[in-house]
């Protein structure tokens, strides 16, 4: 089996590089923010917030009036190393991405997309994502922010349902 | 880049005319001679795209209302999706925009996994066989009409590059593809955002849509047989085949071909989703089944038990030997189905096939989130089954359920 067969149908990987400094937008929760502007998002997507206590980390979570569930991960150093969605709709990935955004589509662009699952690998952050019409889930992560031992942990699945 | 092994009627003549088959017609013994059915091909998909596990069938489009129609080889049989949608770049037809009550044209901006296709909704009469849903909204792929706006967000799928098929027949659960939420007033929050109206080209807006004029279910709009879909694949050699063919089946409990007989039947959530426990006695997880998925992506390495492949292929299952699984499927924790199912190593698939029944991945995911479903019962589950795909609100027992 090629690789580049398998590949171009399901993944796609990237030679990109992002750069190392990560100015925040004053009004959105990106990738890369400080969690000072959660607060901000929370007034504008009229969401509601939810902050639970992780190990080395913490979760702001904001449930969108759409259903969105919206996970913004800050380590101990305040920054949002990780964010996950799940819900009906996939949230607009420009606020989830912030100045990340446009690496990722540089690196997408005019690739096939996937059906499935699909994980992308950029040098210094991970975007996964996947669904189905009216339930989509995914998450992306800055790779030089994540806390030591976060993925090794938090890279299993699912967990019991609520 | 592969041989292919065409073995679709590529645009000849009307959709009904049933390409001969290879191996038996799958576990129904279904052929595709009934006004309610339509052959069904496991390839490789339109030339040079060389796809894995893509289920394709032929599609007619019609200008509403008139013998002025085309037919369309190689549209990817979804059950994760809702509606039709065609690459604009291959349609020769003048489809009818669909406009709205201001007479501002409609676009939509629809997510795949991981990619988005913006395009305009036209109208158009969709012929499968001998069922016809006349003047159904569809979307055209790719028509550069109206610039994308800035707020439809996603890698763009505009080409058969992208998309690597010539269209898609979303056969999903639900009768539309938004619903009730992008009815609902554009300045509410409830509203998703998938719809715009654009009144110029560089000017498209987010708007309220009725369901009406939503991007719909072809199966769903049918005078007759729209309760639901039947998907009946033969079961493969471990070792994969070139070409599989099988049936799709319009109606379920309508007409003599097309009954549940024995199936077992799973009511599905809001989201879509069945519960799958593995191994069987342990851990129930979120799941769902999806005809558009190429493999079957599940869990982690460490739940699943199996390694990653080496060499770039990190997301597929690799274990030295084929690994033999089960799963139960079941509603709410409940008695359900066992799904006996196999994933082999993926280093030794022979690269002359573009149909694999052990195909097999993992579902990354952040453990907090608990509704990141654990299962995708992709394209392998449907090998050697006839699946049962039943729209919200129709038939009965009603959907929205899967059966098997």
């Amino acid at each position: 089996m090629s690789v580049g067969r398998l590949l171009r149908g399901l993944s796609v990987v990237a030679a990109l590089a992002l750069g190392a400094q990560l100015p925040a937008s004053p009004a959105r929760a990106a990738l890369g923010d400080d969690v000072s502007v959660v607060a901000a998002d929370q007034v504008r997507l009229q969401a509601e917030l939810k902050v639970m206590p992780g190990d080395h980390y913490t979760i702001h979570e904001l449930a969108l009036p759409s259903g969105v569930r919206l996970r913004n991960f800050v380590g101990d150093g305040g920054k949002v190393f990780a964010v996950s969605w799940s819900g009906g709709w996939r949230p607009n990935l420009r606020d989830v991405m912030g100045v990340h955004y446009d690496d990722f589509i540089a690196a997408t662009r005019g690739k096939r997309i996937t059906r499935g699952v699909a994980r992308i690998a950029l040098p210094g952050m991970v975007v996964v994502m996947g669904g189905h019409q009216r339930a989509f889930f995914g998450h992306v992560y800055l790779t030089a922010l994540v806390p030591d031992g976060f993925l090794s942990k938090s890279e299993l699945m699912g967990g019991s349902p609520d | 880049m592969a041989l292919l092994l065409l073995a679709t009627g590529c645009g000849g003549g009307d959709s009904s005319g049933g390409s001969g088959g290879v191996g038996p017609a799958g576990t129904g013994g279904q052929t595709a001679t009934a006004p309610n059915v339509v052959p069904l091909t496991v390839d490789s998909g339109p030339p040079g795209v060389d796809y894995i596990n893509g289920l394709f069938v032929t599609v007619t489009l019609c200008v509403p209302g008139t013998t002025s129609c085309q037919t369309f080889d190689h549209f990817l049989v979804d059950t994760g999706s809702i509606g039709v949608r065609v690459l604009s770049s291959m349609v020769t037809l003048s489809l009818p925009a669909l406009m709205n009550a201001s007479n501002h044209a409609l676009a939509e901006c629809i997510p795949f996994v991981d990619g988005t296709a913006w395009g305009p909704v036209g109208v158009a009469d969709v012929k499968l066989g001998g069922e016809s849903a006349s003047s159904l909204p569809i979307q055209l792929i790719g028509d550069q009409t109206y610039a994308v706006p800035s707020s439809c967000t996603g890698s763009p799928v505009t080409d058969l590059q992208s998309l690597s098929a010539n269209g898609i027949l979303g056969v999903g659960v639900f009768p539309q593809d938004c619903g009730d939420a992008c009815a609902q007033p554009a300045s509410s929050r409830a509203n998703p955002g998938l719809y715009y109206a654009c009144s110029a080209p560089q000017s498209c807006a987010v708007t309220s849509v009725s369901v009406a004029q939503q991007v719909s279910h072809p199966v769903a709009a049918f005078p007759v047989d729209n309760d639901g879909s039947i998907i009946r694949l033969p079961g493969i050699d471990a070792g994969g085949a070139p070409v599989v063919t099988g049936t799709l089946t319009f109606g379920i409990g309508t007409q003599s071909n097309n009954g549940l007989g024995s199936a077992i039947v799973l009511p599905l959530d809001d989201m879509g989703f069945v519960g799958t426990t593995f191994p069987p006695g342990g851990t129930t997880y979120n799941s769902y089944v999806d005809s558009g998925s190429n493999g079957l992506y599940f869990l982690n390495s460490g739940l699943a038990g199996l390694p990653l492949c080496a060499g770039g292929l990190d997301a597929f299952y690799c274990p030295a030997a084929t690994a033999n699984l089960s799963a139960v499927v079941s509603v709410n924790g409940g008695a359900g189905a066992t799904v006996p199912f196999t994933v082999g190593n993926l280093a030794t698939f022979r690269a002359a096939n573009s149909a694999f029944s052990n195909l097999g991945g993992p579902m990354p995911g952040f453990p907090t989130d608990s509704r990141i479903p654990g299962f995708d019962w992709g394209l392998p589950f449907f090998f050697g089954r006839s699946v049962y795909t039943a729209i919200a609100g129709r038939g009965s027992p009603v959907g929205p359920y899967f059966a098997f």
